[in-house]
């Protein structure tokens, strides 16, 4: 039986073909098979739905770092320091007597008969009175 | 695997999102600058002239509508002195709505103020506004004169609790700012002593310091009861306008004593 095989085998020039063993291939497609169980045959850029998802996902996190830095107070810039520039005490004691004074006045000017607040002139009784 | 880390990612992005977005509306809400408050006082003062201009001149009208019908008694003056009525009590409903628009924004920027009253008015002033818009609604669907008589007795009912409410509203503004000058008179006082630690000067500039931390202290104590005075009546539920007439009297008071104080305060900064 075996001698019919490899007599079956010989090819034109007397060699002996071997006998081909797809055991192997079927270890390799089962393995394949198994790997696009879990991968997938195709690669996540070529999946519509992955990527759609990752695409969404960057858009929503770059809005939220967008939203974030709106409400963030603006930066007002530093004043520029003239650091030779020392106030003396004489200026210094100045400076509290006219904030002092300046807080005088604006009390002084507290209206409290304040006429935007004041109720408006308006006739309360408003209404159709019928002849008798 | 990777298809989870991805969806677990995007649900937790997305509530994340969501949840700024409501803060970030609620902070835009509650942002209340000086500009505003000056942009916003400005415009709601030139309505109000307006307004007020309009409804002087259709009063003017309804009061020369009023005397015809009085005068004539026929149906067709009648019919008129409905439409004029209808039309002056619109008009006087939008100048109450915009003061209350103004003084709910002169109450929303007041400082040194109780908060719970602040709050308390805050929400009064608010509920005013709906009923006197409601009142309006109701008003411009008036068409005879017994739906607009209903409607005037409504109005006195309301315009009595506008009445309490602005006067009540008056009262703490006010006294928020006599608080707030009371403070900086203090702080005015700590910095003038913390001047006088660093600069101690002679005996006798000592003396007329003392002289006048003395003077201003007194001053300060004679300020104490006048102040109680005030915040005892504003915490009174009362808002008419004997309460009001007596409220203005003792901070007024409270006003001079502060003058007093903030013209002692000038003296001890010049020693």
């Amino acid at each position: 039986m075996q001698a019919k095989e490899e007599l079956q085998n010989q090819t034109i020039f007397g060699q002996v073909e071997p006998i081909l063993d797809n055991s192997s291939e079927k270890a390799l497609a089962s393995k394949r098979e198994a790997e696009r169980l879990v991968l997938g045959t195709r690669p996540w850029f070529k999946r519509p739905k992955i990527l759609i998802m990752l695409v969404s996902t960057i858009i929503i996190l770059l809005l939220v770092v967008l939203m974030f830095l709106a409400t963030q107070p603006a930066k007002q810039p530093e004043p520029v320091s003239q650091p030779d520039v020392v106030p003396t005490k004489a200026a210094q004691a100045l400076d509290l007597p006219a904030q002092i004074e300046q807080q005088r006045q604006e009390l002084k000017r507290l209206d409290f008969q304040d006429n935007t607040l004041a109720f408006p002139q308006i006739d309360r009784k408003i209404d159709v009175t019928l002849r008798d | 695997m990777f298809k989870k880390i991805i969806v677990i990612l995007f649900v937790f992005l997305s509530l994340g999102c969501l949840g700024f977005l409501a803060n970030f509306s609620l902070a835009q809400a509650q942002v209340d600058s000086p500009e505003e408050y000056q942009a916003n006082k400005l415009s709601l003062l030139k309505l109000y002239q307006q307004q007020i201009q309009a409804y002087q001149k259709v009063y003017r009208q309804y009061d020369i509508a009023t005397t015809q019908y009085n005068q004539l008694g026929t149906i067709v003056s009648l019919g008129e002195l409905v439409d004029l009525t209808r039309e002056t009590m619109k008009q006087r409903g939008d100048v109450v709505l915009t003061y209350i628009d103004i003084l709910h924004l002169e109450l929303r920027f007041a400082a040194n103020v109780d908060l719970k009253q602040k709050q308390d008015l805050l929400d009064l002033l608010e509920q005013l506004h709906t009923d006197f818009q409601l009142q309006q609604n109701l008003i411009s669907n008036s068409q005879d004169y017994k739906a607009i008589n209903a409607r005037a007795e409504t109005f006195a009912d309301l315009v009595d609790r506008l009445e309490y409410g602005a006067l009540r509203t008056k009262a703490i503004i006010y006294t928020g700012k006599i608080e707030g000058t009371n403070l900086q008179s203090q702080s005015f006082l700590e910095q003038i002593e913390s001047g006088y630690k660093q600069n101690p000067g002679t005996n006798i500039r000592a003396v007329e310091r003392q002289r006048a931390k003395d003077q201003i202290a007194d001053a300060f104590d004679q300020l104490k009861p006048l102040r109680s005075d005030v915040v005892e009546l504003a915490l009174e539920e009362d808002g008419d306008q004997k309460w009001y007439a007596i409220y203005l009297t003792k901070l007024v008071a409270v006003q001079n004593q502060l003058l007093l104080v903030l013209a002692y305060l000038v003296e001890a900064s010049r020693l």
